[in-house]
């Protein structure tokens, strides 16, 4: 017990000890220093290459919104930001965050987790705005669901920074043995990642949905009354894309696509309440495929 | 209330023959208060070492020096006076240094106090008398002052943090709006644009103009406001987009219809000689085309009393 606990204050402590200069990604940090490092980027640019790294776009959110005595809206956009912080600020904000990376030449394991954590993130916001977009939510409000989506899991990052190996086997066993990872990061931890996205949200300072999607996405319950709608898309935003870009490639998709589908209670309740068709979930499938291989194609990732 | 400019240049000093009229340091402004012994200085540009050589003559017989210095931002030409300014090196001096902080994770006392490390300056932060204290800043209504001066501060647009000023005191108002540029829609707006992305475009044009109309109900009646006018329009059109600075045309068109009494354009540009702007003061500043509005380009050791 008292081995057990002392495992888990070390853990809290080499995690906290992380967060306190969060990297960007290895997947985002040669495409961040190429845009930053151009004097001649756009603002587009700029704002695609942000958009597509979760740490930056934390990091940008957490500078607009700590630079106000008093925000009673909270600023969830990073076009807000981008035109009231400038350009300069946000690439070198994005400078410093991707050169405290260790950009090593040779890809290890742990990038190449990272670059499939990466592919969750992005096809977890493109699917959760994709959804609001499909069920009634204004377009101006669809990029707070990207954000959220792109954040939802934010709190894996540094177990898979600080604790790389064992990360990725308790990863491998609670697929094989289809447990919840949720509980077998508590157990060898000490925290998971719900925990640890809540320690980052309180860092940069996100509140309300955002910071709900990333602490309740796999506990919709506990999720406050008042975001547990945009939260819920992004619950199942994160199932879609577990299911469609995790998963099997293409051919395989049409049966197992339908038949992952049908078995999941949370995606089916979301259809039946929404009045949404399997064939409209099957057209946002192929646009959100096509928005994520456009992503990758930017920050010069190579499929597969 | 009574204003004091010290140094009214951007970007770098430049003493010499050609600005002997309105003065080659850069920014520092002194404002005193009825009744309130200690005096607000705004910016440590390299005028503030002609104001500290001031206070050490009209302030010090009276008693220690207890000043407070805000900081609209940390670039070179608003600190650089800083250690020049003879009273932090009394024992007696209580200075508070209000501004900013950077997004780098680094403190406002080591952004202004390291001028003062052993590569740059002889004499290290660590070795003056004074007691400095740093206060960094946000957005919004400043909270905790002991005198009736009520302060607000809003952001501007500039390539690093930088904070406008809105002080109050008795009924009159004086504002500070520089280093700033309009806010743009950075976004590209042509759907022919292979970047073009519609919701960045009108999210960006929606944001711009909000945030420039916040700008103007932050100095709102004010009875002065120092606004930055760095470049002409002509020249802000060709070459000086996105360096964070406001063109004179713009300056005064957005500022004539907000009720302000006094307009004092300010951080001129280095390249300008008195008598160029003897000639911009002659087209922009004559009686008959500013309105109710009176306009005037800062001039070095000009006071200002509302």
């Amino acid at each position: 017990m008292g081995n057990s606990q002392n495992k888990t204050a070390e853990n809290f402590h080499t995690i906290q000890e992380y967060l306190i200069k969060m990297p960007s990604l290895s997947t985002t940090v040669t495409k961040v220093l190429s845009v930053c490092n151009n004097p001649n980027t756009s603002a587009n640019d700029l704002n695609k290459v942000v958009s597509l790294d979760p740490v930056l776009t934390g990091n940008v959110l957490k500078l607009i919104n700590s630079a106000y005595y008093s925000l009673l809206n909270q600023v969830t956009s990073l076009t807000q930001a981008i035109i009231m912080l400038g350009l300069n600020t946000i690439k070198n904000l994005a400078l410093s965050t991707a050169v405290l990376g260790n950009i090593a030449l040779k890809k290890s394991r742990q990038d190449n987790a990272m670059d499939i954590f990466w592919t969750h993130c992005i096809a977890t916001g493109v699917w959760s705005k994709a959804l609001a977009l499909e069920t009634g939510i204004i377009r101006s409000k669809c990029e707070e669901y990207f954000v959220a989506g792109l954040l939802h899991d934010i709190g894996k990052i540094p177990l898979i920074h600080c604790f790389p190996a064992a990360y990725m086997k308790i990863v491998a066993t609670a697929i094989e043995k289809g447990l919840s990872l949720l509980a077998a990061e508590k157990t060898v931890f000490g925290l998971n990642h719900e925990e640890i996205g809540k320690l980052i949200a309180q860092k940069w300072k996100l509140e309300g949905a955002i910071s709900q999607a990333i602490c309740t996405h796999h506990h919709l319950t506990e999720t406050d009354d008042e975001s547990l709608n945009f939260v819920e898309r992004v619950a199942v935003a994160d199932m879609l894309s577990k299911i469609t870009t995790d998963g099997p490639e293409e051919d395989s998709l049409e049966d197992i696509f339908v038949e992952t589908i049908l078995q999941n209670s949370l995606i089916k309740t979301f259809l039946k309440n929404h009045n949404l068709s399997l064939l409209t979930l099957k057209t946002l499938q192929e646009k959100s495929q096509t928005e994520i291989e456009n992503a990758k194609l930017f920050m010069q990732i190579a499929k597969g | 209330m009574k204003i004091k400019f010290w140094g009214v240049r951007g970007s770098i000093p430049i003493p010499g023959p050609d600005t002997v009229k309105y003065g080659g340091n850069t920014s520092c402004i002194e404002i005193r208060f009825n009744g309130i012994k200690r005096p607000i200085i705004i910016d440590a540009g390299s005028g503030i070492r002609e104001l500290g050589n001031h206070m050490m003559l009209n302030d010090l017989p009276n008693g220690p020096i207890i000043t407070d210095l805000f900081l609209t931002h940390t670039h070179w030409d608003h600190i650089m006076g800083f250690p020049f300014f003879t009273p932090i090196y009394l024992k007696d001096t209580r200075l508070k240094v209000y501004g900013p902080a950077s997004f780098e994770n680094d403190t406002l006392k080591n952004i202004i106090g390291n001028q003062m490390s052993h590569r740059y300056f002889p004499i290290r932060q660590a070795e003056l008398a004074s007691k400095i204290d740093y206060i960094e800043l946000k957005e919004g209504p400043l909270k905790s002052r002991d005198d009736n001066i009520s302060i607000t501060t809003k952001w501007l647009n500039h390539p690093v943090l930088c904070l406008g000023y809105r002080f109050e005191y008795q009924d009159k108002v004086v504002c500070t709006l520089y280093d700033s540029e309009p806010f743009q829609n950075i976004f590209s707006t042509g759907p022919e644009d292979p970047s073009y992305d519609e919701t960045m475009a009108v999210e960006g044009e929606k944001t711009a103009q909000m945030q420039n109309k916040l700008l103007e109900n932050f100095f709102k009646n004010a009875d002065l406001v120092i606004r930055d006018a760095q470049y002409t329009e002509e020249e802000y059109q060709a070459s000086k987009k996105g360096w964070g600075h406001t063109s004179m045309e713009y300056a005064i068109e957005s500022t004539k219809n907000a009720g302000v009494k006094r307009l004092a354009l300010f951080h001129h540009e280095p390249t300008y000689s008195d008598k160029k702007l003897d000639e911009l003061t002659k087209k922009f500043c004559s009686p008959d085309t500013t309105g109710n509005m009176e306009i005037f380009f800062a001039k070095e050791g000009m006071e200002i009393i509302l």
